[in-house]
Formats: C-alpha cells, sequence, structure tokens
C-alpha cells in the first residue's frame, strides 16, 4: 500500500463530513463567546450555556414532538442563561469567570438531575422518533 | 455591653459570615422550588440529604471521608486566588500527586512514619510541578493560566490512565482493574474513625489549613503574594517582583492539590486507582469561592460539599428523588455567594462603607 493509498484512506468525504458535523457546535459556541468579549465581559459559562440549550431541546421535543419549537424553546433558554450572567456580572457585581463557573456547575447537576427525573436515566434523554 | 453590640454592628466577620449563611439558605429554597416543580416530597429529599451525611457515625465518616481531599483542594483553589490567579487545574495536580504517592509508597522501602512522610511530600511535589508549568508560562509568556490549568488537567488525567491500564508501566498485573500495586503497610496513613475511610489524611488537611492561613495573613511572602493579588500595579511599585509571586502562587497551589491526592492514596484507596476522583477539584472551585478565599472558612467549606455528596448518595438509595439534586444545590449556593450584593440588597442592608 502506497504513501498515497493510506492518505487516500484517512482523508475521505467523511471525515470532511464528521469535521463539520463536530465543528458546528463549537462555531457556534466560539461566535457566541465573541459577542460578550465583544463588550468586555469573559463568559465561561457557555459550556454551561451550551448543555442547556440541549437539555431544553431534548425535553421540550420529548413532550411537543415538534424540533422547530425545541430549537425555539432552546435559543430561549440559551438567551435565559445568557442573561443570568449578564445580571449576575454587571447588577450584582459578580466575578466574570466564577459566575461562568457557576452556570457550568449548576446546568451540569440540573442536566442530570432532570433527566433522571423525567426519563429515568441519568445524563441521557429517550430517543424521540418524531424527530426524523 | 456598648462595646459588644458595637462590635457585632460594625464587625466585618459577623457581616462577611451572615451573607454566606442566607446565601446558602437562599440556594437551598430555590433547591426546594425545583423538588417541588418536578414533583418530588421535599421533606424526604432532605430528610434522606440530612440522614445519609449526619445521621449515624458511618454518614459522619462518609462526609468527613469526602471532606477531606476538598479541604485541600479548595486550599489550592484559594491560594491562587489571592494572589489573583485562577487555579482551575486542582484536578489533574491531584491526580499527579496521587500516582507519585502511589509509586513511592509502593516502590521505596523505609521505615513506618517517615515512608508516609516521604510519599505525602512526593505528592506535593509532583503537584508543585503541575501548577509551576501554567505559572510559568502566565509570567514569563503571559499565557491565560485558566487555559493552561484546566487543559492540564485533562492531560494529567489521560496520563495517569495510560500508566496504570493493563500492559502500562505502572498497571498492577495482579488485577484486571487499572490501578497500581497496593501500597506497603509502612506507608499507610492510619484509619482514625473504624470502620469509616477516615484517616490521618484529614489531620494532615486541619495542619494544611494552619500553614495556609499563617502563611497568607502572617508572613511577609504572603502579603506581597495577596498584594499582587488586590493591586498588581501598587505591588510592582512597592517592590514586590510580581512575576516570581505568580509561579509561587501556583505552585503552592499544586503542592496543596498534589497533597489531596497524595492522602486519598495513602489513607483512603492504599493505591492509585484509575478516576479514583468524583471530581473533588472542580469541587475546590467551589469550596474555595464558599470559603470567601479564606483558609479556615476552607474547612466549613469542604464539609458542605462532603455532606452533599454523602447526603446525595443517600437521596439517590432512598428513592426520595434522583441523587444529583445535591450537584444541583452545590450549583446554587456558588451562585448566591458569588453575588453579595444580591443578598445585601433582598435583606435590606445598607453598605455601611463604599467598598
Amino acid at each position: 500500500m502506497s504513501i498515497w493509498e493510506l492518505l487516500g484512506d484517512i482523508f475521505t468525504i467523511h471525515l470532511v463530513l464528521a469535521t463539520l458535523r463536530l465543528a458546528t457546535p463549537i462555531a457556534l459556541i466560539a461566535l457566541g463567546e465573541t459577542y460578550s468579549e465583544r463588550v468586555g465581559i469573559i463568559n465561561v459559562g457557555v459550556e454551561g450555556t451550551a448543555v442547556l440549550g440541549g437539555l431544553v431541546s431534548a425535553l421540550v421535543a420529548f413532550y411537543t414532538g415538534s424540533p422547530w419549537i425545541a430549537l425555539i424553546a432552546a435559543v430561549l433558554a440559551g438567551g435565559l442563561a445568557g442573561g443570568l450572567h449578564a445580571l449576575w456580572c454587571i447588577r450584582f457585581r459578580a466575578n466574570h469567570v466564577v459566575s461562568g463557573i457557576g452556570i457550568n456547575i449548576l446546568v451540569a447537576g440540573l442536566a442530570l438531575f432532570i433527566t433522571s427525573a423525567v426519563w429515568g436515566w441519568r445524563g441521557t434523554s429517550s430517543y424521540s422518533d418524531t424527530l426524523n | 455591653m456598648s462595646s459588644f453590640v458595637r462590635w457585632v454592628r460594625q464587625s466585618t466577620f459577623l457581616r462577611e459570615t451572615g451573607i454566606t449563611f442566607l446565601s446558602i439558605a437562599l440556594a437551598f429554597g430555590v433547591g426546594c422550588i425545583i423538588l417541588w416543580v418536578a414533583g418530588y416530597s421535599i421533606p424526604a429529599v432532605f430528610a434522606n440529604l440530612w440522614k445519609g451525611a449526619f445521621g449515624n457515625r458511618l454518614s459522619i465518616g462518609q462526609t468527613l471521608t469526602k471532606a477531606t481531599p476538598i479541604i485541600l483542594t479548595s486550599l489550592s483553589f484559594l491560594v491562587a486566588f489571592r494572589s489573583g490567579l485562577f487555579n482551575i487545574g486542582a484536578e489533574g495536580q491531584m491526580y499527579v500527586g496521587a500516582i507519585a504517592a502511589a509509586v513511592v509508597a509502593a516502590q521505596l522501602h523505609l521505615p513506618a512514619v517517615l515512608h508516609a512522610i516521604v510519599s505525602l511530600a512526593a505528592g506535593g511535589l509532583a503537584g508543585a510541578f503541575w501548577g509551576w508549568i501554567p505559572g510559568y508560562l502566565k509570567a514569563r509568556r503571559g499565557v491565560n493560566e485558566f487555559v493552561t490549568t484546566m487543559m492540564l488537567s485533562y492531560v494529567a488525567i489521560g496520563l495517569t490512565d495510560f500508566l496504570v491500564a493493563p500492559r502500562g508501566p505502572l498497571h498492577d498485573p495482579k488485577y484486571m482493574a487499572n490501578q497500581t500495586a497496593r501500597i506497603d503497610l509502612t506507608a499507610m496513613l492510619p484509619r482514625i474513625m473504624k470502620p469509616t475511610q477516615v484517616s490521618w489524611a484529614i489531620v494532615v488537611a486541619g495542619i494544611a489549613v494552619l500553614l495556609v492561613w499563617y502563611y497568607l495573613f502572617r508572613t511577609p511572602s504572603g502579603y506581597e503574594l495577596r498584594a499582587v493579588g488586590q493591586s498588581p500595579t501598587a505591588a510592582d511599585y512597592g517592590g514586590v517582583r510580581i512575576r516570581r509571586k505568580l509561579i509561587l502562587a501556583l505552585s503552592l497551589a499544586g503542592v496543596l492539590a498534589g497533597l489531596a491526592g497524595a492522602g486519598e492514596v495513602l489513607g483512603t484507596h492504599f493505591r492509585f486507582v484509575d478516576g479514583f476522583s468524583p471530581g473533588y477539584g472542580w469541587d475546590g472551585i467551589a469550596g474555595g469561592l464558599i470559603a470567601r478565599a479564606h483558609p479556615v472558612g476552607a474547612i466549613f467549606a469542604a464539609l458542605l460539599m462532603g455532606a452533599l455528596r454523602a447526603g446525595g448518595m443517600q437521596v439517590q438509595r432512598s428513592g426520595a428523588a434522583p441523587g444529583d439534586i445535591a450537584a444541583v444545590l452545590q450549583g446554587l449556593v456558588i451562585f448566591f455567594i458569588i453575588a453579595p450584593t444580591l443578598v445585601r440588597m433582598l435583606f435590606r442592608w445598607r453598605r455601611r462603607r463604599a467598598e
């Protein structure tokens, strides 16, 4: 097997597709963080914000069966988390980094609590086949 | 008598402690609302939380065992915090300290007490090295310590995982589990509350609290470290060598987190077990914040974290609610504790001095 065949085996169209798929959430989160940084507020809580969006979209999709309502709800939930961070940093003068860590820890706990309360599995929602 | 009343009214200690307790009460209040919305019995959850944390001798032992490493990781966070740095990497420093202590405790052969002390020192030194790297990068190259400490945590967890995995250099071939060989009897920290796992590690943690307090508030070097944290420009003007102080602060943070790992190996598991920490390093961040970066407060903060962990397990076992409610409560406590302005506003406490 020549080196070119080997490289051809590695760099397939599937690699490009997987890269795009895995880069999508990172690109969106980075875009959000850019807004925050532009106004001079560090938002370490983007991780927790993203997890909250995932949790809320799973919950809403599970109960309504509609991916579009779930998407809107997730966007609103993300806005809520960002608003909370803003309230804490600007109004209550909390430390930016610490408030972000707070969001991350709180949402990580909430995600485990709510998934096991609703679906009975710690950290996993059930599969919704209405979304195909 | 009037001087006592004046002391009560003006004491920053009482005010800060009061705000801390009100924050914790607020967090538990919001926790109750979440439980109520989710449809769980609030009294049953809190009864089990209490039973699991302080109900009997065994549960108190559980709480203390879990609080021991959190005391040290909280100290690790707050030492760096006092110099204006964020040490998010206590988890990794703990893993590195634990594996170093496990190697020294199993491979060297020394007399009883000396062996334990040397093993603890090895853990502290390994942690110091893991804290020194981000300290050096911060001081000499201006690299954000927040990112480097956090990323080095994942390096440490992956590295130790590789070392103790089957066919890894430190794997104990007697078992399939990812762990090192059992440590020598001479290196073990004796259990002090049998049959629970509470060991001399908790005494080590207590001594560390005293030493950190003395260093921060009673030595010139500790004073300079706090000065760098409060105002780097003023400290620079005063002749403090800021870069050295930053490296020192993160190295010290590494020592404390490394001791936490060494204590777990020498007092609790008697070997390095892969993934032994359920997140004690991350709890240290919360603990350091709840303690308001005061070493003595770290004891109480760690007890709260340990009690929530032990109580959460009992909540899960009893079926009253998912045990993860403990993690939710922990997050809420952090949230309210970092916003003293909110608590003051809610309870209409006027600020007596401009801060």
